[in-house]
This record gives C-alpha cells, sequence and structure tokens, in this order.
C-alpha cells in the first residue's frame, strides 16, 4: 500500500485491461493526474498511476509482466505524455497509443539531436521510426 | 487562398530567456505558432538512480542538489517520506525551522523569477533592482546555513541547524525590508504598459484546463484553481494562517500577480513561525531503515513536487521517483503555445518558471 500525507490511502488492484476505463472513471469525476510511478519487482513492472481531487490522492496499482504494451493514458490526461515517454526511456515499457511518442529517445543522447518527434499531430511522428525503418531495410537487404 | 507555407524553427537549447537547456521546435505560419515540439535530456543526470549507492540519510543532500533554486524543499519532501515511512515526530521547532527556510526559498525563486522575465521584456532596471532585493534574501540564507542557495540544513528526522533568537529578529527585519522594497516595485511593475502589452491575455488557460492538465503552483493557481500543497499541513503550515494565492484570468498577468503576492504571503508565513517557533530539540535521532511506500506533496516556489520512495528495509531505497512542477507544467505550455506570435514564445516560456535541472533530475 502506497502511504501518503493523507491518514488511510485509497488503492485500486487493475489490470491493462481495465486500465482505460478506471482512467476514464477519474477524468469523469473531476479528478487530476498527478504522476505514474514504476517499481520494478522480479520481472514485473508495478506501475501507480496516482490521481487528485482537492487534497485526496488515489492510486490505481498494475503489476505487469516486462514487454508488456501497455494502453497509454494520455489520450484521456494529456500531462501523461511526457512520464510515458519517460518509462519508455528508462524502464523500455511500451505504451499503445502515445499523443506524443518519442521512440523512448525523450531525454535526448549526445547522437539523438535529430531524433524528437517533428510533429504534434500524434499519428506518424517520430523520426525515430523512419530511421529505424531505414536501417532495418539496409540491414535486410544486406 | 494557397495553403500557407509552414517554417519549423528551434527555439533553444542555447536562448536569451532560457536560463538552462530546452528545445522547442516550432512550426509557425508566418509569425503565428500553430504546433510546438519539446525536446529535453539535455541535462538528464540520473539522480534518482542514485538510491542504488546512496544509503537514505546521503540521499537528502543527492535530492536538495536536484535544483539550485528550490534545493531545501526537495530536501524536505524527501525527508518527509523517510519519516512518514519510519513514523518519526519531528520536534515542532524543527518544523517551524524548516517553514522559515522554504518561505526564505520561495522569495528569492520568485525574486529570481521576476528578474528573468523582466529580462526577457528587456526591462533591465527591473532585473536589476529584483536581483538587488532577492541577494538580501541569499544573503540571510548564508547567515542562518552557512551557504548561500544549497544550504543542507535539513535531514530525516528535524535539522541540522538551530536559529538563534537574534538571528530569528534579524529574519523578520529583513521581511519588512523586502516587503518595502517589493511595495515600491509592484505598482510600477504591473500598472506599466509594456507589461501589460506583453501578458494581459497571453497564454490564457481557464480553470478547467488547468485542473485537466495537471498543472501546478502559480500556473494553476493564476487561472483559478485554488490548490496549495502547504494546505496539507506538512511541517509547521497546519499551524499557520495563509490562503492560497488565486487569479482568475489564467494568462501570464494573472501569473505575474500570483507570484507577487506570493512573495508577501511568504513573508508573512516568515514572521508568523518566527512568532510561534517554540523551544527545544531540532532533530531527533533516526534508528533502523525504512520500509515500505510513500508518495509525499510539497509546495516549491513553482508549484507542487512529490516524491515517490520505494524502501526495502535496508540502508538502500529500491527506487526515489520525483515528479517536479516543472515537469507537469510542459504540457500546459505545449498547448499554450499553438496560436501564439513568435515574439510571445519567450514570455510563455519564462511564466512557467521552467527549472530544468529540476524536470530531467
Amino acid at each position: 500500500m502506497l502511504l501518503n500525507q493523507a491518514a488511510e490511502s485509497v488503492e485500486k488492484q487493475i489490470t491493462p485491461n481495465n486500465l482505460i476505463a478506471e482512467t476514464q472513471k477519474f477524468m469523469d469525476n473531476g479528478y487530476r493526474f498527478i504522476i505514474m510511478d514504476v517499481f520494478e519487482v522480479g520481472d514485473n513492472f508495478e506501475l501507480l498511476y496516482q490521481f487528485g481531487k482537492d487534497y485526496d490522492v488515489s492510486t490505481l496499482r498494475m503489476t505487469v509482466a516486462k514487454g508488456t504494451e501497455i494502453p497509454s493514458i494520455s489520450p484521456i490526461f494529456f500531462s501523461a505524455l511526457l512520464i510515458e515517454n519517460e518509462n519508455q526511456d528508462l524502464f523500455g515499457i511500451k505504451y499503445n497509443d502515445l499523443v506524443v511518442d518519442f521512440g523512448g529517445r525523450l531525454y535526448i543522447a549526445v547522437d539523438d539531436v535529430e531524433a524528437a518527434p517533428q510533429s504534434m499531430a500524434g499519428i506518424e511522428i517520430s523520426l525515430v521510426k523512419k530511421f529505424q525503418n531505414k536501417a532495418d531495410t539496409a540491414k535486410k537487404e544486406g | 487562398m494557397g495553403e500557407k507555407r509552414r517554417t519549423v524553427i528551434p527555439f533553444g537549447p542555447q536562448h536569451p530567456v532560457l536560463p538552462e537547456p530546452i528545445q522547442l521546435k516550432l512550426v509557425l505560419e508566418d509569425e503565428k505558432v500553430v504546433e510546438a515540439v519539446p525536446q529535453i535530456g539535455y541535462v538528464h543526470r540520473g539522480l534518482e538512480r542514485l538510491v542504488k549507492v546512496r544509503d537514505f540519510n546521503q540521499m537528502v543532500f543527492v535530492a536538495e542538489r536536484i535544483c539550485g533554486i528550490c534545493s531545501f524543499q526537495h530536501a524536505m519532501t524527501y525527508s518527509l517520506g523517510i519519516e512518514r515511512l519510519m513514523n518519526i515526530e519531528v520536534p515542532e521547532r524543527a518544523n517551524y525551522l524548516r517553514v522559515i527556510w522554504s518561505e526564505l526559498h520561495r522569495v528569492h525563486s520568485h525574486l529570481l523569477w521576476l528578474g528573468l522575465l523582466a529580462d526577457a521584456f528587456g526591462f533591465e532596471a527591473l532585473f536589476m533592482e529584483t536581483w538587488k532585493i532577492r541577494e538580501a534574501v541569499v544573503d540571510m540564507m548564508e547567515a542562518t546555513a552557512g551557504s548561500r542557495v544549497i544550504i543542507s540544513t535539513c535531514q530525516v528526522g528535524g535539522v541540522r541547524r538551530d536559529i538563534s533568537p537574534e538571528m530569528l529578529q534579524a529574519i523578520v527585519k529583513l521581511t519588512e525590508r523586502i516587503e518595502r522594497e517589493v511595495k515600491a516595485i509592484e505598482h510600477s511593475v504591473m500598472n506599466d504598459y509594456t507589461v501589460q502589452k506583453r501578458t494581459v491575455g497571453i497564454g490564457v488557460i481557464n480553470k478547467d484546463q488547468a485542473w485537466k492538465l495537471g498543472m501546478a503552483g502559480p500556473m494553476l493557481r493564476g487561472s483559478g484553481v485554488k490548490w496549495d500543497a502547504r494546505m496539507l499541513g506538512y511541517a509547521a503550515y497546519k499551524h499557520l494562517n495563509f490562503e492560497p494565492v488565486v487569479e482568475t484570468a489564467g494568462d501570464c498577468y494573472a501569473r505575474t500577480v500570483v507570484r507577487f503576492r506570493e512573495i508577501f504571503v511568504a513573508l508573512d508565513l516568515i514572521r508568523q513561525a518566527v512568532a510561534k517557533i517554540p523551544a527545544g530539540e531540532i532533530n531527533v535521532p533516526v534508528k533502523g531503515n525504512p520500509t515500505g511506500e510513500v508518495m509525499i506533496q510539497v509546495e516549491q516556489p513553482r508549484g507542487e513536487v512529490t516524491y515517490t520512495l520505494k524502501a526495502n528495509g535496508t540502508k538502500y531505497l529500491e527506487r526515489m521517483h520525483v515528479r517536479t512542477p516543472t515537469f507537469a507544467n510542459i504540457p500546459a505550455f505545449l498547448t499554450m503555445l499553438p496560436g501564439c506570435e513568435l515574439a510571445d514564445v519567450p514570455v510563455l516560456a519564462l511564466t512557467i518558471d521552467p527549472c530544468i535541472s529540476c524536470t530531467e533530475r
């Protein structure tokens, strides 16, 4: 159980299947997205989504095997886009439907200056993908 | 009419208004911004990973180095988390001292920000005036803690240094002087034609958007949301009287007004804390190691910071995750940019009071 400054913590266990539905409930009930935390537990990741209303905090906890693709909540809470991209960078977690996908390169490396997304349109936005496709093609060709 | 030609220009990572590196790729139609894509990571240091090699007491020093401007509040938030996990009762005097140093940080941070904003306008006299006032605050930090910015007075279980009664009175005198000096510039700044022209109606975020976008601090309160983590009552805030400063226009001007008024609130909180501070110990011994998970929210000058800690009963934490206020405000910043003029981008960038070292950790 994740403690906070309240006397009692509110926490609910969820799965990737109901993540979006549960997140939507928070949006519909006037909560804001505070942050998501990732804990590595053996071969699993524990993801804690924290939402706030007034001064109360509620947590959704989800345990997934490493390598599992997770639905992005950024289409519901736009503010989740940075932390989900950060988790892609730092933990290798893959998200579906990220509104802006930096392709695992939110935190720029020395050689990545041109690798950032070129558009916020949200469909095919990452030059990284184009570079990777090019590299893959080159590899196949020989 | 044909389709307007789009131009992409890089804003940063090195730019006169940016004290730290961040890049925005701005897509323009004529002078109007239609899209903005951020690129961060130029100062990512991986500080959170240091929990693997620095014990939970040493990590206080790492936490306060996440940011040079709100360093004390980083150390305090981290310490509050460990204290919550270990059920440590911090002595009341230490709680009041934490408030005094926290609010001194808020005053110097807001004055620093105001100077940077003035510099962006080309309002050099205001830049010099605000930084002159701020100088006295960091001097006071040095007088009470030995350092001007990263003061290293917070520790798990309380604080490391006390402030003498004479020095507490000197702090009260300083607050009165700063209040006079800030009031003297407030009227001329907020009624200045150029300041109003560059800030009124620019970068408007309404109350509903501000909440849904997860904004923090003066950004959130400038849009009419009365939310301030100090109302949670950590440290000695539960014993002090104050109301969060709120403006409703949601534009750059409203955020500036919020920060001005928050300086006065901070000065008042310092005086209240000095008046009520009890005698007694300033820290308690810490025995054993922390276990469990905790998330702590604290109001820094730029807004709410959260620390999530996971401990396993050893002296090394398993995980420390920090969400800083600038991290929370960047999505809102991206929302504000489309539709604005290119010339407004520097003011909008400064209006979120960006701290990139905080954001990237």
